[in-house]
């Protein structure tokens, strides 16, 4: 029943608020009513109307009309505080499955400043996050905790204010229309990259000047420190073993048939992980996902689309 | 940053609420309980401490839980003899300091909030005058301005005032308007009532119980007459009649109040015949939460709405038909000419020779003794009044008690007393002897508080007698004969002159002081405009608003009338929230930019039009001498800055980028003011 009444509320609002990378608030947008403390307040002011008329008592007559007028005045304020204000999110990267994504908020006025504070949360979520609207950035980093790999669609963003007295709400639902790309979780394990079988002949040239070591695994307890990677150890890196060999491949694919002993997500996980270690270690590789296949190459771009191809791996949402 | 919790320690929010509370329960100091008030008192102390960091620790929930439960108890126990409203009043502030204690999210203070304007409502039950009014409305706005603080925790005080000032004046002229224009609507269901305040009035006399007579010097109604002030001795300003006599006490009689039921329920009002003159006034009553109401003698309602809001019983008393819960006005017309013929001889007869059975057995031989020299009415009237006048009575408000056969008491050993006592023994010694009477209680005099305004005060209460006697009510007032100068001069005179009284009446010695009785008197009429127009604005007052809006009232009239309102209302709002005939403001390093920019162009005589600064400089700078050129080019590139490149704070190098401009201007045409 509840999930029917929202997904159907979710279906209107998608006819009335497309989504849009920046929106401005005006009576399109925006939901008017009063809140919580609204509402006691009426009853309160309720209470003493009948207080008023039963004891015929005019100066509590005049204090409930007052305070009528008061949230009727708070109405107007209250509206037109959040008309014009202008929301803007901006692209969110990518992030490792089981990291906070952080959606970038700004929030600018259009001719008049804005008072007081706002509240922006998830749609649907319970977490709450203050902005003070009188700071002088008005920029708001929303977290998204994540779980899985693949595209995901951020929900809406919830933008609730209700200045000046906190008796009117004014609410509305976002949608930034932003897709958030989420990477396999890194999962540390040894994995060989295959011999890379040069199809042209122009691979083995850029081999000189590569490091001497075979490949990354994590350290464990009881091996020798001699072959830690004190370097990255020293950046704050996880501790790992150089594992150095006879016959030095030091450009290769990364495989996800090497690692079919693992289910494929612990696969994908393990592949993700020697991803950022090469590409921290500058090393050269490729990789091969079944009929995907990227050939090697260095460099962040080249980084990110390895991990975009891990990220989509066998899912229908591929875009 | 978690949404509903506030800081604890150097919250301002929380120490300004707390402070209010400490205020608010000091006003009702005389509503509360005293341990409440410390309760509230204690809050206090423990915000103003964890505010200034001096105690960091918020008392722990189950300590408080623990206080409330003890409170809980307290409230319970000393709460047996309390009516209603104050139980509740005591109650929530009570709740609102424990509430205070644990003070730390933002939903407990706006719950604070709706208690405190409760509260201060709850005031506007127990006191209305003008101060307090004042008191309350100040208060009221404070607390506003609180709870808009609280939500702009960063914005700067003279916004906070200023903006909060402006939501208030800006729902005012909707309140008065909703004030004026909406219907009055007559009470739904009978509120528990306060105990009834102090007054001179009560509807059972019982002389000699009564040691000291509360003198209070509350207003007890105003009267504004169209016709001229009937004299000092002559206003005897009827309340009730009591009727009922068990030996001891006098109150109304049981067969009256049921007749009067009765005849309510069939809508047999009387209808006095009157005649001579009459006097025209309108009565503005304080609340007493009685029905009974005053008037001069024999008195009919003067306006079709009083006709319909009083009843005229068929003892010759106006009554209201709803308890007077709040000030109430009313026009009548008294006829002090009129002969009042029993509206029912038999019953009044029946009713008014009432004695009980036995007591007072001195005053029953003496009142045979006299009834056989004095076999007429009138004469035995006569001989009544010669007694208290010739046997060395006199009148005092701090009589002895006379618990046993107080008359005998009264008419044989003491003989000192007040109006009670004397109107007491005399309706009984003509009962004794066969002539109908009654007590009746009301006030006498008042005090005039200009050409047409009387002001009676709760120590002008008065009680006398009335006897059938030819099928007529007469009027006996025993008192003058014994104290003259408490009718003549009015009680307050009376008791400032007699020797018990010196020193002890709130009104002596003060009176002397001319500035003082100039003030006095300035704030009666004060009181009397706020009691008529503000706190006894009726029905009766809309009417005549509509009606010198309308010329007469008309349905038409009436729904164009309303939806004028609404207009007028939308109208307003407009007025408030559309902003397209105010300026749009202008930042102020452009307005510095401007000026300069004037200065230059009234130099050259050139005229910027809607170029950009780029543009204007590029424009002219071939016209400009070197320096100055240099000088804009400056200016223009900080301006830019400012203006695109989101640099804030920027103002006092614009300012110093002018001062170069206009040092150049003067460098080069000395004579020019710039």
């Amino acid at each position: 029943m509840k999930a029917a009444f929202e997904s159907l509320s979710l279906k209107w609002l998608a006819s009335r608020m497309p989504p849009e990378p920046s929106h401005r608030l005006s009576h399109g947008n925006i939901f008017i009513f009063p809140g919580v403390f609204g509402v006691f307040y009426l009853v309160m002011t309720l209470c003493l109307f009948l207080l008023a008329i039963n004891y015929q008592n005019n100066l509590l007559l005049f204090l409930s009309q007052f305070l009528i007028s008061l949230i009727l005045i708070a109405l107007f304020s209250a509206y037109k505080n959040v008309a014009g204000m202008l929301l803007t999110a901006y692209e969110v990267k990518p992030v490792f499955a089981g990291e906070n994504s952080y959606l970038e908020i700004r929030i600018e006025e259009n001719d008049k400043p804005l008072h007081g504070q706002i509240e922006i949360k998830w749609y649907g979520d319970k977490n709450r996050h203050m902005l003070d609207l009188e700071m002088e950035k008005k920029l708001h980093h929303l977290p998204f905790p994540t779980a899985s790999r693949g595209f995901h669609r951020l929900p809406r963003v919830t933008v609730t204010c209700s200045w000046p007295l906190g008796l009117i709400k004014c609410w509305t639902h976002l949608d930034f229309g932003h897709k958030l790309l989420v990477y396999p979780a890194q999962k540390a394990e040894q994995i060989l990259l295959a011999e890379w079988h040069s199809e042209n002949g122009k691979g083995r040239k850029n081999q000189s000047g590569t490091d001497d070591f075979y490949a990354l695994y994590p350290w464990q307890a009881g091996e020798s420190l001699s072959r830690v990677a004190w370097k990255r150890v020293a950046k704050g890196d996880d501790w790992l073993n150089k594992v150095f060999t006879e016959q030095q491949a030091t450009s290769g694919y990364l495989d996800i048939d090497s690692v079919s002993n693992l289910d494929t997500e612990t696969a994908l996980s393990v592949l993700c992980w020697q991803i950022v270690q090469l590409s921290a270690a500058g090393s050269e590789y490729g990789l091969k996902l079944g009929n995907v296949i990227i050939p090697p190459s260095v460099g962040p771009a080249h980084r990110s689309t390895c991990l975009k191809a891990l990220a989509l791996y066998q899912r229908g949402d591929a875009l | 940053m978690m949404a509903p919790s506030l800081p604890v320690a150097g919250n301002r929010d929380s120490l300004l609420i707390s402070l209010f509370f400490l205020v608010l329960s000091l006003s009702l100091f005389g509503q509360i309980h005293l341990w409440v008030l410390l309760l509230c008192i204690c809050a206090a102390v423990v915000r103003i401490c964890l505010y200034s960091g001096l105690y960091n620790h918020m008392p722990g929930r189950r300590m408080v839980n623990l206080l409330a439960l003890l409170a809980g108890v307290a409230l319970v126990t000393t709460s047996n003899n309390v009516d209603f409203l104050r139980v509740m009043v005591n109650l929530l502030l009570m709740a609102s300091s424990l509430k205070l204690m644990l003070l730390s999210k933002r939903r407990d203070f706006f719950q604070l909030f709706i208690c405190g304007i409760f509260l201060l409502a709850c005031g506007f039950i127990f006191y209305q005058s003008l101060g307090r009014t004042l008191f309350c409305a100040a208060m009221f706005i404070v607390l506003l301005f609180i709870l808009f603080s609280a939500h702009n925790p960063s914005a700067g005080f003279a916004f906070r005032r200023n903006k909060s000032a402006i939501l208030m004046l800006q729902a005012l002229p909707i309140a008065l308007m909703l004030f004026v224009f909406m219907p009055r609507i007559p009470p739904l269901w009978k509120m528990p009532e306060g105990k009834s305040t102090e007054t001179g009035l009560t509807d059972k006399i019982t002389p000699g119980d009564i040691a000291n007579l509360a003198q209070s010097e509350d207003l007890a109604f105003s009267a504004t007459f169209t016709t001229a002030l009937p004299a000092q001795q002559s206003r005897y300003w009827r309340a009730m009649t009591l009727e009922y006599f068990d030996g001891k006490s006098w109150s109304a009689s049981e067969t009256r109040l049921y007749a009067q039921v009765q005849l309510q329920q069939m809508r047999r009002e009387f209808y006095p015949a009157v005649s001579g003159e009459a006097l025209r006034y309108e009565v503005v009553t304080e609340p007493t939460q009685k029905t009974w109401l005053y008037a001069l003698d024999t008195a009919v309602p003067d306006s079709a709405a009083s006709g319909q809001a009083l009843w005229q019983g068929w003892n010759y008393q106006l009554s209201a038909l709803q308890p007077v819960y709040s000030r109430f006005a009313y026009q009548v017309a008294s006829y002090p000419q009129t002969q009042r013929v029993s509206s029912n001889l038999a019953l009044d007869k029946a009713i008014n020779t009432q004695v009980p059975e036995r007591g007072n057995p001195q005053t029953r031989e003496w009142v045979n003794s006299l009834r056989q020299q004095h076999p007429w009415d009138n004469d035995f009237a006569v001989a009544l009044m010669d007694y208290f006048a010739d046997e060395g009575f006199e009148y005092t408000l701090t009589p002895p008690a006379m618990l046993v056969d107080p008359v005998d008491r009264f008419m044989f050993d003491a003989k000192v007393g007040f109006c009670a006592h004397y109107a007491s023994a005399m309706s009984y010694a003509f009962r004794l002897a066969g002539i109908p009477a009654r007590v009746v209680s009301g006030y006498q005099g008042g005090t005039p508080i200009n050409d047409n305004t009387i002001n009676v005060y709760q120590y002008d209460a008065h009680a006398w007698v009335e006897a059938l006697i030819d099928g007529y009510w007469r009027t006996f007032d025993p008192t003058t004969v014994v104290a003259p100068s408490r009718i003549l001069e009015g009680f307050e005179h009376a008791a400032r002159f007699s020797n018990e009284m010196q020193g002890e009446h709130p009104l002596n010695g003060i009176n002397q002081w001319q500035v003082f009785e100039y003030f006095r008197i300035l704030n009666a009429r004060m009181d009397y405009l706020w009691n008529r127009w503000v706190l006894g604005f009726d029905n009766n007052d809309q009417t005549d608003v509509f009606k010198r809006l309308l010329g007469d009232i008309s349905t038409l009239k009436m729904s164009i009338l309303s939806f004028g309102l609404f207009a007028l209302t939308a109208l307003l709002l407009t007025l408030y929230f559309v902003p397209s005939w105010r300026r749009k403001a202008i930042s102020k390093h452009q307005k510095r930019y401007l000026t300069t920019i004037e200065s230059i162009e009234k130099q050259f005589n050139i005229r910027r039009d809607n170029r950009s600064p780029r543009q204007f400089y590029e424009h002219y700078k071939a016209i400009f001498p070197p320096r100055l050129s240099q000088a804009l080019l400056a200016l223009t590139q900080e301006y830019e800055a400012i203006e695109y490149g989101g640099h804030s704070q920027g103002v006092e190098k614009i300012n110093q980028r002018c001062r170069l401009v206009y040092q150049a201007l003067r460098d080069t045409y000395p004579r020019s003011r710039c």
